[in-house]
Parts: C-alpha cells; sequence; structure tokens
C-alpha cells in the first residue's frame, strides 16, 4: 500500500490554495475574535494555521511550508490541553458563583432568540473597522510589500489580515489566552512575511522556537489566571 | 563544548536542575547563587586571544562572537544575579525566580554573542519572552504585568527583526519608512511612549527582586544590544527622522513620569514612575552619536539597577516589618485606620534605604545616581534641542517633590500602626550599608569611570 507523501497532500488541497486560504484566514480570524466559546477559539486558530500552511507553499519550498503548518498545530495543542485543564475559562462544575469571589462570568445580554455577550456589539464593530481598514490597505498602492510578487494578492491580504486583526485581538481582551490567540495570530502574519524575505534555516528553526516558547508562556498564564486560589482568594 | 557555548548551555542546564528544587525556594535561591559565581568565575578565567582581542565559535551553525565588551556587561549581570540570589535566601521571591532568571541569563548570553544581528535578536526574544514566567511568578488570578510584558515584547521583536534585516542586507541608500517603523521596535524595548506601559505594569505586579531583574540587568542587555546594533550602522543616529521619533518618544515618556510622580499615592506607581524618567533618559541620549552616547546610557543603565536594587531591599524590609505602600493620605488602604503616617519614626533605616535607591533614580546632587544624571544633561545640552535638559530638570523637579512630599507624610506622628520597629541586628547592617552608599555617594566618579570602563571594552 502506498501511502500518500507531502506533495500529494498538497495536490489534494490545491483548490485551496491562493484566494480560497486567504479567505478562510479572514473568517477564522473574526471567529478567534469574535466568538467567545474558547473550544471554537481554539479550533478556528488550528485551521487558521492550515490556511496559513498554505499560503506558505507560494513562499517557501513545500517541505518547510508544512513544517511551519506543524507547529502551528503544536501551538493549538498547547492550547487547547491548558483550556480544557482551566474548564475552557469556566468555573469548575462543583463550584457555584457565589462561592469563586474574584471569579467574573462573561455577562450576557438576550437580543431575541440568542444570547450574546455584552461586549459583543463593541468587537464586532472594532472587527468590522479593521476589515475596512485591511480592504483600504491590500488596495493601497503605497502598501506594497517588499520582496512579494505582484502575483501573490492573497498572501498580501492574509498578512494584512493577520496583523490587523491579531493586533486588535490582542488589544480587546486583557484574558491570556484569547489575548495569546491574538498574538500568535500577529506572528503568523509577520512570519509569513518574513519568510519571503529570509528564508535560512536556522531563522525558520529559531522561529518555531519562539512560537512555541510563546505559546508555553501563555499556557502559563493562562493556568495562573484560573488556578484555584485565583478563584477563591 | 568550548567556553562560549557553555555561556550559553550551562544557565539554562542549571535552570533545570534547580527548577527541581523549586519545592525549597530558599536552597534552590542558595544553588542558584552559587552557580552564578560560577559563572562569574569561568568567564573571569576566559583568556581571550591577545592579537584580536575577541574569540569565536560556532553555535546552530552560526558565529558566536565574544569580545571584551560582552565579557564586561557579561560579568556585571553575573554578578548582579549573585546579590539578587542571595537576597532571595531571606526573602524568597517565589519558586520560579532562580531557575527562570537562569534561563533568561543563557539566552541573554547568547543575544549578546550570536551574530549576524537577526539572530541575537531572536534569541533577545526567547529570552525576554521567558521573563514573563519570572514576572509571573506563582501569582494567582492577575497577569497584567507578565501580560503586557510578553505582547509588548513580542511586538517590538518582530519590527526590530525586521528593520535589523533591512539595514543588514539592504544599501544604506534604500532606508525606508518601513525601516523607521521598524525601528519602533527599540522604541518599545526601551520604554518609549506610549508603550511605557509595561514598566508600570512590571513594577506593580512582579515580586521586587524579579523587577530588578528584568528592568536593571535584562535592560542593560537591551540598552548594549541597542548601542551596538547603532555603533555598527553610524549612519542610522544621525538619521533626523530617527531622532526625531526618539526624541519624541523620550520627551513624552519625562512629561508622563513626571506627572505619574506627583500624582501617585502609593509606591510602586512613584517608583514605576522614577524608572521611567531613567528610561526616558536613557532613550533620549541614545540616538548621541560616539562614545559619550554609550557612556551616558550605560551608566544611567547601571544607576537603575542600583536604584531599583536599593529600593527593593527597601520595601522587602518595610514588608517584613508590616508597613503598607501608600505615600500620601489618599493611598492608605480601604476600610482600615493602619496606615504609612509616621512611618519614618518607626522603621527609618529601612525606608531611608528605599530613599536612598529613590533618589538615585531621580540623580539629585550627592546621590548615587547623580553622575550619570549630571553626564546625561551635559551631553543633551550639546545637542541640537538646547530645551531637552530643561524639561529633564523639570521632570526630576516634579519627582523630586513628590519623594519630598511623601518624606513630610512619612514623618508625621503616626495615631494607629500596625509597623514593628527595626531589631538592633537590622539597624547596624543597615548603618554599614549606609555608609557604603554615602562613600559612593559622595565619589560619583566611582560609578562614572565603570561605566566608561565597560564601554572602552566595546571600543
Amino acid at each position: 500500500m502506498n501511502l500518500p507523501n507531502i506533495f500529494d497532500w498538497i495536490e489534494k488541497f490545491s483548490f485551496l490554495r491562493g484566494y480560497p486560504a486567504a479567505a478562510l484566514v479572514l473568517v477564522t480570524a473574526v471567529i478567534i475574535i469574535l466568538v467567545w466559546d474558547w473550544r471554537l477559539a481554539v479550533f478556528a486558530l488550528a485551521a487558521q494555521y492550515f490556511a496559513v500552511g498554505l499560503l506558505y507553499l507560494d513562499v517557501l519550498d513545500p517541505r518547510l511550508a508544512v513544517i511551519k503548518a506543524l507547529v502551528g498545530w503544536f501551538v493549538c495543542l498547547i492550547l487547547y490541553i491548558t483550556a480544557r485543564q482551566v474548564n475552557w475559562g469556566r468555573l469548575p462544575p462543583d463550584i457555584t458563583p457565589e462561592e469563586a469571589k474574584t471569579y467574573r462570568q462573561i455577562e450576557f445580554v438576550r437580543l431575541g432568540p440568542v444570547s450574546l455577550p455584552k461586549s459583543f456589539p463593541l468587537r464586532a464593530l472594532l472587527v468590522a473597522a479593521a476589515l475596512l481598514l485591511i480592504i483600504w490597505w491590500t488596495q493601497n498602492p503605497a502598501s506594497e510589500l517588499p520582496v512579494l510578487a505582484e502575483s501573490l494578492v492573497p498572501v498580501k491580504l492574509a498578512i494584512n489580515t493577520l496583523v490587523i486583526l491579531g493586533l486588535l485581538g490582542l488589544a480587546v481582551t486583557t484574558e491570556p489566552l484569547k489575548a495569546g490567540m491574538g498574538l500568535l495570530m500577529f506572528l503568523s502574519g509577520f512570519e509569513l512575511f518574513y519568510s519571503a524575505l529570509d528564508q535560512t534555516p536556522g531563522i525558520l528553526a529559531l522561529l518555531a522556537g519562539v512560537n512555541l516558547l510563546v505559546a508555553l508562556v501563555i499556557a502559563y498564564l493562562t493556568q495562573r489566571r484560573y488556578t484555584a486560589e485565583a478563584i477563591f482568594d | 563544548m568550548n567556553e562560549l557555548t557553555f555561556l550559553i548551555i550551562a544557565p539554562i542546564f542549571a535552570a533545570l536542575i534547580i527548577g527541581l528544587l523549586n519545592r525549597w525556594p530558599k536552597m534552590a535561591a542558595g544553588l542558584g547563587a552559587l552557580a552564578a559565581f560560577g559563572f562569574w568565575l569561568t568567564l573571569k578565567m576566559l583568556a581571550l586571544p591577545a592579537a584580536t582581542g575577541q574569540q569565536t565559535a560556532d553555535f546552530l551553525g552560526q558565529t558566536l562572537l565574544f569580545n571584551e565588551g560582552g565579557r564586561g556587561i557579561l560579568l556585571f549581570i553575573y554578578a548582579g544575579l549573585v546579590l539578587l540570589f542571595l537576597l532571595a535566601v531571606p526573602f524568597p521571591q517565589g519558586r520560579k525566580f532562580v531557575p527562570g532568571s537562569l534561563a533568561v541569563l543563557g539566552l541573554l548570553a547568547a543575544a549578546l554573542m550570536l551574530r549576524p544581528f537577526t539572530y541575537g535578536v531572536i534569541t533577545l526574544w526567547l529570552a525576554l519572552a521567558l521573563g514573563a514566567i519570572v514576572i509571573q511568578e506563582e501569582q494567582a488570578g492577575q497577569t497584567r504585568a507578565a501580560l503586557t510584558h510578553l505582547l509588548l515584547v513580542s511586538v517590538a521583536m518582530p519590527l526590530l527583526l525586521l528593520a535589523v534585516w533591512l539595514i543588514e542586507t539592504q544599501p544604506t541608500t534604500l532606508v525606508t519608512p518601513v525601516t523607521r517603523l521598524a525601528l519602533l521596535g527599540f522604541v518599545i524595548l526601551l520604554a518609549g511612549f506610549p508603550f511605557h506601559v509595561w514598566v508600570t505594569a512590571v513594577i506593580r505586579r512582579a515580586p521586587p527582586l524579579a523587577a530588578v531583574f528584568v528592568l536593571g540587568l535584562a535592560q542593560l542587555v537591551i540598552v548594549v544590544f541597542a548601542l551596538s546594533f547603532l555603533q555598527a550602522n553610524p549612519w542610522l543616529p544621525r538619521d533626523p527622522q530617527f531622532g526625531q521619533m526618539v526624541r519624541l518618544s523620550g520627551t513624552a515618556v519625562l512629561l508622563a513620569a513626571g506627572l505619574m510622580a506627583v500624582t501617585a499615592v502609593r509606591w510602586p506607581r512613584f517608583l514605576s514612575s522614577l524608572v521611567l524618567l531613567n528610561m526616558g533618559l536613557i532613550l533620549l541620549v541614545l540616538p548621541l552619536s560616539g562614545r559619550l552616547g554609550w557612556e551616558t546610557a550605560v551608566s544611567l543603565q547601571l544607576a537603575q539597577f542600583t536604584g531599583l536594587l536599593l529600593t527593593a531591599v527597601g520595601s522587602l524590609l518595610l514588608r517584613c516589618q508590616n508597613a503598607a505602600a501608600d505615600i500620601r493620605p489618599a493611598g492608605a488602604p480601604d476600610g482600615t485606620a493602619v496606615n504609612n503616617r509616621g512611618l519614618a519614626r518607626r522603621t527609618p533605616l529601612s525606608l531611608a534605604l528605599y530613599l536612598s535607591g529613590a533618589l538615585a533614580l531621580l540623580g539629585l546632587p550627592l546621590t548615587l545616581g547623580f553622575g550619570p544624571h549630571w553626564l546625561a544633561l551635559r551631553a543633551l545640552a550639546g545637542g541640537t534641542a538646547v530645551w531637552l535638559p530643561a524639561l529633564a530638570l523639570f521632570a526630576a523637579g516634579l519627582g523630586a517633590f513628590a519623594l519630598f512630599r511623601a518624606v513630610l507624610y512619612w514623618l508625621e506622628p503616626g495615631e494607629v500602626t500596625a509597623v514593628s520597629p527595626e531589631p538592633r541586628w537590622l539597624q547596624a547592617v543597615l548603618t554599614v550599608l549606609f555608609l557604603i552608599i554615602l562613600w559612593f555617594s559622595l565619589h560619583p566618579a566611582a560609578l562614572l569611570n565603570y561605566s566608561a570602563h565597560l564601554v572602552a571594552l566595546f571600543s
């Protein structure tokens, strides 16, 4: 039996390369910022790393692009395990809100049949403004990124999306996990751009190390934020 | 393993081993001090080839370049770390402080030695990201300081990496606005306005000795890294737009710090305003070309380490004696009559130690920090913007006013106090320490000579 190699896999997903991948990056970035459920956000981040991996194929050797995607999935795995350990940012089932003195639950408002967090309208407004900025900036001739070929418009769109929405994501929350996801998006956008400039294996390896270390620090901070002492003291 | 690789790998291994003992923070601190002293000794005995004055080695396919300047800075950092770890024996700072600082130390050594600069930038990034764990320590719930530090560092470093890549690979005639934007990375790391918030957060939330490590020792590497980079690209400090950006940001920091000092009601905020006054000056002297800029920036950073160390020990002693943190009536804790009014009468020597650190950060005459601040004012007076020294003096004046007001408050007769008086043995130790501080305050040239010696090693 012949197992498919990475080139076969790349071939299988070739229909997603270019604009579909950039669109997937944009949709997942919006989900990460707007959705309050950590489970969805972590899975959106994993999907985003997949889409970014497809975009890397336009600037890097395919084997390196696959490694980039794998590093991203390791990051998601770290965040997933951490989020599970802290019960996805919610109170443990055997503790009531009255017992948890310092725990701040997300406040919801009802809009017809759906409940939304109170901060949702503001976030949605900021995301809409950021999307307008991304569209305007991508079309603006002054925003031409050096080194990237003119034909790589989807890559440019993805870079702008990741950097702008990543910065927004890290600015709109004080939750380590959610802010960390914003930071990881920003780093993803920067790396996509930087990989076109400098493809030295040493730099790529060190940047992978940075991603993993940042994920570990975010995991540590999330653990400290939701530790039992923090809930009761 | 050669000596240069040892300087990177050994602290990380030491961190792993000491990390296993983290249930006993005092023992870990003692072992950490021993390990840091061992590294200091190794470095002291390392002989550099007399002909070239530098040693090179391969590390992960890249070049490690080690010269007398790097040795001078690392020796200072190791010595500072020995001191911090020894202080962590009577004042445990948590389970992550010693192993975390050692791991950061290995990466900082790599950042100083790795060339090309792009590799140095990424290892510096790794070191500073790991620093977030040292800042957070074991504190539960509040993660703001460590998160702010991690986020700002991780936004600054990509910009810096981009700037370094552009400058190292493109001709100088192609300096674009992208490069200038990318140099914003230095401004963030050196706490330029409006990115100075990380300094305030670190001082408010990090354990005192961890704050000294981050803002005193790790920051020294950032300052030296920035100066080395500007030295390697001498056209950069002369670039008018870069100079303007740094000047604008530094000026705004000085003003913000002055206002913070006047409005502070508790000492973490007050202390962060004094540190920002110092860091604002470092930012302003950064584009000064040549040896003057180097000497001023390095001496200011050394004064910052000394000032922070004294305030940290002072505040730890005051905490042991149940002092609160208010510097004005408005800062007294809610719902309790216990406050710091009359503190100077109960614990005069511990408070004086704290004050000597604060004065060193302010750089007033007859204090430890006067030499570097005087040097900075003279250097700024020789530049194009003659109003800068006046502004620096104005900001320092606001800080001095706030300090004077706090001292008057602490001298008022106290009503209800939980503060216990200092034991005799502590008074004796602190008196000896004061004599040493007094000697250094009366001889400001000692600190300046040391920083001049460090700078001379780089040239």
